[in-house]
């Protein structure tokens, strides 16, 4: 009884950690995976896109989804403290029903400090999945 | 082979995920890509820093404080101590040429209403050190640091007479504050130490790096006590020794690696 309502519980965890990689796509949108491996000097960095702030305090070890209108996206990425932060832009062409993995890259050096994005593909964000929780106060979908 | 097999197999992974790489597109931005630190695999660089006796615990020169105590002698404390020094990388190998000397700041005696006699330290440092970087990622640094130099160390004793007026128009005639001559211990001593990079390895032409170090600095022998110029009777043995932390900042000039073709 007790073993098939842990396997239950167990199937439910693992299969839904694969439904929130494979999503329903809405028509004229384009899902981006943006995800940040561990690393010392994670302060607090926020990112937007097209204007719209869309993940604030982005932590280390975390990832979330987001559905974009296609076309021109504008991403920046800034955080505080202010004045140690270097803001950073960045322009990305998207194409509807299309998946784009990010990874935002925190650099750390003395007195500065930036949230870079690189593009990366599919099996890079599969591989890291495994150790990276997803944030749930992400916005899940722009318009 | 079979080492460099494993190495080879993620490097050839990681090239092709990098030219997956095509449509980001960087926006008013003269930093196309995040900074990459294995750009530069060689540097040179100027230190400057807190020494040993600064933020130190001193686990040597037991005997003569030991003397010093059974004589009644009030030890007030360890000058503070500031080191400079240069040094070069190659890729993780560091090599450290350092010079630490303390600061005497004259005075500062408490006033008192008794006679007694006081003793400071002053400590004066060369060394040379090699380290290798045993960690090291995008933005932290490890490197664990041996090495070998002399150390000496000053005790200088200081008569402090009873606190009364103090007339500069008759210095002869005012209340005697006797001195010693500094005892000094020379020593050779050895150097282990971890130090932590915040920021990590060098990503700029010209880079600043602060450091946090902890350290032991132990004596090799236990010479005896001197006094400059003059034979001396009953003077103790010691060994050296400080357990310390240290905070140091680098400024480095920093090279690239040659392209292949």
């Amino acid at each position: 009884m007790y073993r098939t309502l842990i396997f239950a519980v167990l199937l439910l965890v693992l299969g839904s950690a694969h439904i929130t990689v494979a999503q329903n796509i809405a028509p004229g949108h384009a899902v981006l995976y943006i995800y940040q491996k561990g690393s010392f000097g994670n302060g607090q960095y926020n990112l937007w896109i097209n204007g719209k702030m869309v993940v604030e305090r982005f932590q280390a070890r975390s990832y979330f989804s987001i559905q974009v209108p296609a076309g021109s996206l504008q991403l920046r990425t800034a955080g505080l403290p202010k004045y140690f932060v270097a803001e950073k832009n960045f322009r990305l062409q998207v194409q509807a029903g299309q998946e784009y993995y990010l990874e935002a890259v925190v650099d750390y050096d003395f007195m500065s400090g930036s949230l870079y994005l690189v593009q990366r593909n599919a099996e890079d964000f599969k591989k890291r999945l495994k150790g990276l929780r997803l944030n749930e106060k992400a916005k899940t979908k722009l318009e | 082979m079979q080492l460099l097999r494993a190495f080879l197999l993620p490097a050839a992974l990681f090239a092709l995920t990098a030219m997956q790489a095509q449509n980001l597109e960087i926006v008013n931005d003269s930093v196309a890509a995040p900074p990459d630190p294995d750009r530069y695999h060689r540097s040179i660089y100027v230190n400057l820093g807190a020494g040993p006796s600064n933020l130190g615990f001193k686990t040597g020169y037991r005997n003569m404080h030991q003397l010093l105590k059974d004589q009644s002698v009030n030890f007030l404390r360890d000058n503070s101590q500031y080191i400079m020094g240069f040094g070069g990388r190659v890729q993780r190998w560091y090599m450290d040429f350092q010079l630490a000397s303390s600061f005497n700041v004259l005075g500062e005696y408490p006033a008192n209403t008794v006679r007694y006699l006081e003793a400071e330290s002053d400590y004066f440092n060369v060394s040379l050190n090699v380290g290798y970087a045993f960690l090291q990622s995008r933005n932290d640094l490890w490197i664990v640091r041996g090495g070998i130099g002399m150390s000496e160390y000053y005790i200088h004793i200081t008569e402090i007479a009873p606190s009364s007026s103090f007339d500069f128009n008759n210095l002869n005639g005012n209340p005697s504050w006797r001195s010693w001559p500094a005892f000094s211990h020379l020593s050779a001593v050895g150097n282990v130490s971890i130090e932590w990079q915040p920021g990590g390895r060098a990503k700029r032409g010209v880079s600043l790096a602060p450091g946090f170090v902890v350290g032991y600095q132990f004596g090799l022998g236990q010479p005896s006590w001197k006094l400059s110029d003059v034979p001396v009777l009953n003077a103790p043995t010691d060994r050296a020794g400080f357990a310390y932390f240290g905070v140091d900042f680098k400024i480095g000039r920093n090279f690239e690696r040659k392209s292949k073709n």
